[in-house]
């Protein structure tokens, strides 16, 4: 008898990037996910209607459907879909240094930032949060304010399959035009490696207009950016500009990766002096720890 | 021009391809690999690939210069400046002219057609260096290496031929040692004016000539050449106070010739006329009254090669013999002793030659004497003497001498000691002394095979054989050992001689004294005794014959006489004549070893001059003759290639990583 995978198996991204729809693996991810915490998709009192129940006592009795009733002679209650005022607004870095996939990563760093999304998306869509994407380069290449209105999940999803990174970020540019669109509370997601912005980004968070809303940035790096695994002599090749680079990296790796440690350093001081949670991601590196952190947040903001 | 010493060594020179090849294989190649930001390996302080690159590049440089300057090290540049360049071709090669000035080439106007021969070599041998050799029995006339011609040709116009034998080893040596500095370049010839006499060029003596020499002869005048030499002139005593001179003349020639002999003696002149066989010497006698002078001359028509037509000759009385009489110990001579030395000092009207006797006794007797010794009586005192002077008699005898031993009163002694010292192998039987009823023994058989023999012929005989011997000892000799002379009834031997090395031992079994024989007391005493003696004297005793020479000091040596005395003596020994020297006469005539015209041949003469490997002389000189004109490098590469090493180190140095690489992954 096949024995089943292991939650933290199905939620990894080589297994994930296996499945090419992003819809699909919000479906697969979350569901999974809420079932391995035994939780459910939030109900409660909102305008759409989610499915019917067997009657309980102590039940409300207006939300018993009589018509039912009257065919079968048996009680059932409406469900709902709990609404509520909480915006979810991804804002993810689509620029080249994304595109990087390592020797090793089973997926690019764009991917496992799409995966991410998508399944944010899902599972705030289903808590019936709004769901709003904002994708940059250079300049904005996608807008999707956060609405009410049904669909939007698709759009998201359909957004971030489309999406092609390159060109270099402009990390200021995008912040202050998202700051301008903020309305209703909610949370703020970071998608981005974050790099040239460990002393732009931070300075920015920490000057919210908006108290009631909260900033988490997940640091999306592959495991060849911490490591520098390389041996060979190697032309490095610029994803962001036209540049290139002959070295011998066994020469250069200590300083490599000194400047990497600060920079995470900075990076991580920034954002938690901005009261902005960070989290480093490895673009090999299951999706759980990243769903779980998304829910306590939003526990914390209900 | 540059050259090397060792060419061989440029082959490795290919090695180069080897770091060339190395550095191809491993020239590095970089993968492409796509990465997100360029900005942390920035920070990285080694080199970037451009800096490899040139370090690479020089690090090459160095070695394959490095390996280079080896290379070059090892084949041994050296630099030759142009202007030494410029001299060198320039320069021709060497001709050297060699002119063999011996007698011979004195004959058959020989040297003048030599000179005419080398005036027309040198007339087309403008602007060439030249040399001149002029060779008797040594080198004459050097003149180096020189482009003045006119030097040569003075030295040529005054050279003559000299009256000795030709030995030219030395010259042919000087000739080489000249032609060492143009053998290598550009070439060194000589010129060899020579008749190739065989005694002068004799093959056996010649040296081995250096290879790269070339060889020209000239033989003045062609073969066949004919000449008559007078080879040697003796006086003798002859009947009726006459005197014989015996003449030998050779005749080298093919065919017979008659030829008008004149003697010259004092105011006597005799013409003879003689008939000479082809390639054959004739002798003869020309009997002359007693001469009034001492000194005397016999000459030949001339031929053209006239130097040996003369002979210049002593005539007169020669020193005495020295002879020694070891007497035994006594206040007086022995018997003995008085009639030997009485015998000796007696002149004689038929024999010239004198003796100088000297009695002496054992205890005075040592090698210490004078060495003029020529005879020495052994009076029957051997069993007397001690070894050295043993030793010395053996030498003696050895030398040349004759030691002429008596029985003595005890004759086995004596003879054990002779034996003993391998001197005379003498088996003594006793002494065996005449009887009233044997009555005396006398002398039977006188050896006739012996000058003594033809001495006392029929007539001459009667008085050595009338001779009454009282006594005799009695020996037995192998006639291996020794020649029988006298012989008694019995025949026992009484006479005996046995040559030892370069001298003559005769033993008489009877003593010289009235007690042993009458002998002492007979007319034939006299002669027997003088006659043992001339035959153990040579033809020449008591005249210094010597050849015409320059150097006078070998003269001087022979006569022991200081070169001063000599010139005192106002000889002139390149002069033919004869002529006294204090008590020593002396004959200077040409040497009679170039009188045969017969030349060596010349592919004897190439053999022996063959060169037997490279002469180490040859090398030394061309290795001096380019050290002189060329620059050696080596010393300036073996510095740079240090520098280099040097440098190769220190980029090989900085191309190595100072930090581990971190192991993190």
């Amino acid at each position: 008898m096949p024995t089943r995978p292991p939650l933290v198996d199905l939620l990894s991204p080589a297994t994930l990037h296996k499945v090419g729809s992003l819809a699909m693996i919000a479906r697969i991810a979350v569901i999974g996910f809420l079932s391995g915490l035994d939780r459910s998709i939030s109900q409660g009192q909102g305008g759409e209607f989610l499915q019917y129940r067997n009657y309980y006592p102590g039940d409300d009795l207006k939300y018993v459907d009589w018509k039912v009733f009257a065919k079968r002679e048996k009680f059932y209650t409406k469900v709902y879909r709990e609404e509520t005022n909480m915006d979810l607004l991804i804002v993810a870095d689509a620029s080249g240094s994304m595109d990087y996939q390592g020797t090793t990563a089973p997926c690019g760093k764009w991917r496992y930032a799409s995966m991410l999304a998508a399944c944010l998306a899902y599972l705030a869509t289903k808590q019936g949060d709004n769901v709003g994407l904002y994708v940059y380069q250079d300049e904005f290449t996608e807008i999707i304010p956060p609405n009410r209105r049904g669909g939007n999940l698709e759009r998201v999803l359909a957004s971030l399959q489309r999406q092609k990174p390159g060109g270099p970020a402009n990390h200021r540019a995008a912040w202050q035009s998202i700051t301008n669109r903020l309305k209703n509370r909610g949370i703020i997601v970071f998608l981005s490696d974050f790099l040239e912005g460990e002393n732009i980004l931070p300075p920015l968070l920490n000057r919210l207009p908006n108290t009631r809303h909260d900033c988490a940035a997940f640091h999306i790096l592959d495991r060849d950016e911490i490591e520098f695994p390389f041996s060979q002599s190697t032309e490095f090749i610029s994803l962001e500009e036209n540049s290139r680079l002959r070295t011998y990296p066994e020469y250069v790796q200590e300083d490599y990766q000194k400047g990497m440690n600060e920079f995470l350093k900075t990076l991580s001081e920034g954002f938690r002096s901005s009261q902005t949670e960070y989290r480093l991601l490895k673009t090999d590196e299951t999706l759980a720890h990243f769903l779980a952190a998304y829910l306590r947040r939003r526990e914390r903001l209900h | 021009m540059l050259t090397f010493q060792n060419p061989a060594f440029l082959f490795g020179l290919l090695l180069l391809a080897v770091p060339i090849f190395l550095h191809l294989i491993h020239r590095t190649i970089f993968r492409p690999q796509k990465f997100p930001s360029l900005r942390f390996i920035l920070k990285g302080k080694f080199p970037l690939e451009n800096k490899r690159r040139l370090r690479d590049i020089l690090l090459l440089a160095c070695r394959l210069l490095l390996l280079a300057l080896l290379i070059g090290f090892l084949a041994g540049p050296r630099w030759t400046p142009p202007e030494a360049l410029a001299d060198s071709a320039a320069d021709q090669p060497l001709h050297i002219f060699f002119v063999d000035a011996s007698a011979s080439m004195s004959g058959w106007d020989q040297m003048e057609i030599a000179r005419e021969e080398i005036r027309q070599q040198l007339a087309d041998l403008e602007g060439a260096p030249v040399a001149l050799l002029v060779s008797a029995d040594r080198p004459l006339v050097e003149i180096p290496p020189t482009t003045d011609h006119q030097s040569i040709l003075r030295a040529l116009t005054e050279a003559e031929a000299f009256l000795v034998q030709g030995q030219h080893r030395e010259s042919l040596q000087l000739a080489y040692r000249w032609a060492n500095d143009f053998l290598s370049s550009p070439g060194a010839n000589i010129h060899l004016h020579t008749d190739r006499q065989n005694a002068s060029w004799n093959p056996s003596v010649l040296p081995a000539a250096p290879s790269g020499l070339e060889w020209h002869w000239h033989q003045p005048v062609e073969e066949p050449r004919a000449n008559t030499a007078i080879l040697s002139v003796r006086l003798r005593p002859a009947a009726e106070e006459r005197q014989e001179a015996v003449v030998e003349i050779r005749h080298f020639g093919e065919s017979e010739r008659q030829v008008e002999a004149e003697l010259h003696i004092g105011d006597q002149t005799i013409t003879r006329s003689l008939n000479l066989l082809p390639n054959q010497t004739t002798r003869t006698i020309i009997e002359i009254d007693r001469p009034t002078s001492n000194r005397g001359r016999l000459s030949l028509e001339a031929d053209d090669y006239p130097a040996d037509d003369t002979y210049h000759f002593w005539a007169g009385p020669t020193p005495p013999v020295e002879v020694t009489l070891l007497d035994r110990e006594g206040l007086l001579p022995s018997e003995e002793a008085f009639f030997l030395e009485r015998t000796l000092e007696a002149r004689s009207e038929t024999h010239w030659q004198e003796f100088n006797p000297n009695v002496v006794q054992p205890e005075t007797f040592s090698s210490e004497n004078p060495e003029q010794q020529e005879v020495i009586f052994l009076l029957g005192t051997g069993d007397q003497l001690d070894d050295s002077q043993w030793e010395h008699l053996e030498s003696f005898v050895a030398e040349g001498g004759l030691l002429l031993i008596t029985t003595g009163q005890n004759p086995a002694r004596q003879n054990n000691i002779l034996r003993q010292r391998d001197l005379l192998n003498l088996e003594t039987i006793g002494v065996a002394s005449a009887t009233p009823r044997s009555g005396n023994d006398t002398i039977d058989w006188i050896n006739p095979e012996t000058p003594l023999g033809r001495l006392f012929d029929e007539e001459d005989a009667r008085a050595l054989l009338l001779v009454n011997l009282f006594r005799h000892a009695r020996i037995r000799v192998d006639p291996e050992e020794a020649t029988t002379l006298l012989r008694n009834r019995d025949e026992e031997p009484l006479l005996i001689e046995k040559p030892f090395h370069d001298g003559r031992i005769v033993y008489s079994a009877i003593g010289f004294d009235t007690s042993w024989s009458d002998l002492p007391l007979s007319g034939a005493f006299l002669p027997l005794i003088r006659e043992i003696m001339a035959t153990n004297l040579s033809e020449d005793h008591g005249i210094q014959r010597v050849a015409t020479h320059l150097d006078r000091t070998p003269l001087a040596r022979s006569l022991q006489l200081t070169p001063d005395a000599l010139a005192l003596a106002d000889l002139s020994p390149d002069e033919p004549q004869a002529l006294q020297i204090g008590e020593q006469p002396v004959e200077i005539n040409v040497p009679r070893e170039e009188s045969d015209p017969t030349p060596t041949p010349l592919d004897e003469i190439e053999a022996a001059l063959m060169p037997r490997g490279p002469s180490p002389q040859t090398a030394e000189s061309e290795e001096e003759h380019l050290a002189a004109i060329s620059i050696s490098w080596r010393p300036y590469l073996l510095f740079l290639a240090v520098a280099f090493f040097l440098m190769e180190l220190f980029f090989a140095a900085s191309g190595r990583p100072t930090r581990s690489p971190s192991k993190n992954s």
